[in-house]
């Protein structure tokens, strides 16, 4: 009996235990390499996104350095991936560059503000340049203060009258009040526009005047789209949406003096900002028949000169 | 030239009446306009141009014609404070809020560096307001602390509970009757009810009670009124609201019918007592949980207000 037993453990272990073995083992090494196979794609997957938002990010840094090196056509097909991030980094980076203004747009500024600035504190915001500082000072205010870009983070700096700030962070200054604000570069008021003036309109006694690029053909109507981009790859406001803006944030009233190279002067133009404070806005719907219309070209903007009033102009209190 | 002091507001949104009248004791010129009894205080309004005026006002900032009559149809014709402002050009303008539960609405904070001086009831709003504007804490001023009580105080749980019915044009363009049968799951439990003063308010008073609910005066001071109950209904968006929840009363906001814009969220989180029924027939007064509070009312300091408003 027992080398019956014996016999058959000897089998055993000869012939079924290897091929045990031998199966087990083929087994564990193929559960082991699937799992080591998903945890490999798993990895893979989570680089790929890595590798994607460096990339995204890479993007965004060459369209970045492109435009502050004033390389900005829009024409780059970096800009056509990343639209957004794209416009929003031209926004910064033109305030940041503050292009070079010639003596006539000052001058031409100031000449289409009927606004007398004798005895008023005044902040000019951007231009990149001391000339409408200057040519403020020569109105007769009692105070100029400029605020400038400056392309580093949260770096707040003070030069004589000159305050340095990063662009976003505008808001988090703690700001006097003033009487006027003048805010003559179009792309501070981009910047500023959708980010609630950067609380400007609490701190401003009087009157704020910017200048704004504005979709051309939306000029007077209701349209929910705050902006446009326009042929050239920027951005324009929907002039309700501006005019929305400056409501919401502190001016009863506001008018548009000046259109490319055209005055305003029209009651129109006053009626299409009477505000209406408590039950939302009062916006004519004037000119809406672009929808139909198939001329309607999405991509043109126009250079605009407002002006915003804290309080009713007395002209226009029945 | 001597100043003339103009006092400013809209219908049950002028609380002024008793600083006025303490000017007037006081021997000052002063000109007193509740822009919904007056037709047209525009005319009025118009006279003041270039004289000296100081504008003490409890009235919406913006609240223009236009945007007034959206929501309350008005024979009446006025300005908004801003219309004021900008006509009159004043030598001060000083605001008392009207409504503790929301001193100023949306958006108004950016106006306020058009007010000279603003009177706050108390914090949260000194240190909120103070960066816009100059602020002087001088008290509610609907809390008078030397008021006596114009009536003695009830016992029975029944007449412990007032509703002070807010959202009243609702009411008024619903009518007496419909409006009755709305409310009296609530008004036959034995609460107590006043309206606010408004146009037509009369009229439901003595319609109200001749269904035997328990009527308290529109006229009636409100602050004086919470004091002397424990349990303060109210509906909508009230300063009611706040008045009873700083007097440390239990108070209950009824939400059927009352429309709250998108301020639900921040009555909660500032009153996170408060007590919501969302239907008139879910209350039921006798199980109403008590959720007494230390009372943090300031009353009103009248002369220190006046001291602020005449130098």
């Amino acid at each position: 009996m027992e080398n019956h037993q014996s016999l058959m453990q000897k089998a055993f272990k000869k012939f079924v235990r290897p091929f045990y073995n031998l199966l087990s083992s083929k087994l564990f090494h193929d559960l082991r390499i699937q799992e080591i196979h998903d945890l490999l794609l798993q990895i893979n997957h989570r680089v790929f996104t890595v590798e994607e938002e460096l990339e995204r990010l890479k993007t965004i840094q060459s369209a970045g350095n492109l435009m502050l090196s004033g390389m900005d056509t829009f024409e780059n097909p970096l800009y056509q991936k990343y639209p957004a991030a794209s416009l929003e980094i031209y926004d910064i980076a033109e305030v940041l560059r503050g292009r070079k203004i010639e003596q006539a747009d000052i001058v031409g500024f100031f000449d289409r503000i009927p606004v007398d600035l004798k005895g008023k504190t005044v902040v000019v915001i951007g231009g990149g340049d001391n000339l409408y500082a200057h040519a403020a000072a020569r109105k007769g205010p009692s105070k100029v203060t400029r605020i400038e870009a400056t392309s580093h983070l949260s770096e707040k700096n003070k030069n004589g009258n000159v305050e340095f700030v990063y662009p976003l962070d505008l808001s988090k200054m703690s700001h006097p009040h003033f009487d006027i604000v003048l805010m003559p570069c179009a792309s501070w008021t981009t910047l500023l526009a959708p980010r609630a003036f950067a609380g400007l309109g609490a701190y401003t006694n009087q009157i704020m005047i910017l200048s704004a690029r504005v979709s051309a053909h939306t000029t007077f109507t209701s349209s929910p789209e705050p902006a446009i981009t326009d042929n050239n790859g920027r951005i324009a406001f929907n002039d309700n949406y501006l005019r929305k803006q400056l409501h919401l944030h502190g001016f009863v009233e506001v008018a548009c003096i000046y259109t490319d190279g055209e005055h305003i002067d029209n009651m129109f133009d006053q009626k299409v900002s009477k505000f209406n404070q408590l039950k939302g806005f009062y916006i004519v719907s004037k000119n809406t028949k672009y929808i139909k219309d198939p001329q309607y070209n999405h991509t043109q903007s126009v250079g605009k000169t407002y002006i915003a009033y804290k309080l009713p102009s007395k002209n226009y209190i029945s | 030239m001597k100043k003339t002091f103009l006092f400013y507001g809209f219908g049950a949104e002028y609380v002024l009446h008793p600083i006025y009248e303490e000017l007037i004791k006081k021997g000052e010129t002063c000109i007193e306009i509740d822009a919904l009894t007056i037709k047209n205080s525009r005319s009025m309004i118009k006279k003041l141009v270039g004289e000296p005026v100081v504008l003490v006002t409890s009235a919406h900032l913006l609240l223009d014609q236009k945007s007034f009559t959206d929501y309350y149809p008005t024979d009446s014709k006025f300005y908004s404070v801003m219309e004021i402002i900008s006509l009159i050009n004043p030598l001060k303008s000083v605001f008392f809020p009207h409504d503790l539960t929301e001193p100023f609405i949306e958006y108004e904070d950016q106006y306020l560096n058009q007010l000279d001086l603003f009177l706050s009831p108390g914090e949260p709003f000194s240190t909120i307001y103070s960066q816009y504007v100059k602020t002087e804490e001088v008290g509610w001023i609907k809390y008078r602390s030397n008021q006596t009580p114009t009536y003695a105080k009830l016992t029975a749980k029944s007449g412990r509970a007032i509703w002070f019915l807010s959202d009243f044009i609702l009411y008024l363009t619903m009518g007496m009757e419909k409006s009755y049968e709305v409310l009296a799951p609530i008004l036959t439990q034995g609460v107590s009810v006043k309206l606010p003063l408004w146009q037509g308010s009369n009229e439901f008073e003595d319609y109200f009670t001749a269904k035997g609910v328990r009527m308290y005066p529109a006229v009636m001071n409100a602050v004086e009124l919470i004091q002397q109950h424990d349990i303060i209904l109210t509906n909508g968006l009230s300063s009611i609201i706040a008045e009873s929840y700083y007097s440390g009363k239990t108070t209950v906001n009824i939400t059927e019918r009352s429309h709250y814009g998108n301020k639900m969220s921040v009555l909660k989180k500032n009153f996170p007592d408060l007590i919501f029924y969302e239907n008139i027939v879910d209350f039921k007064l006798p199980e109403v949980p008590e959720k007494s509070r230390k009372p943090t009312l300031k009353p009103f300091d009248m002369d220190k207000a006046i001291s602020f408003i005449i130098n």
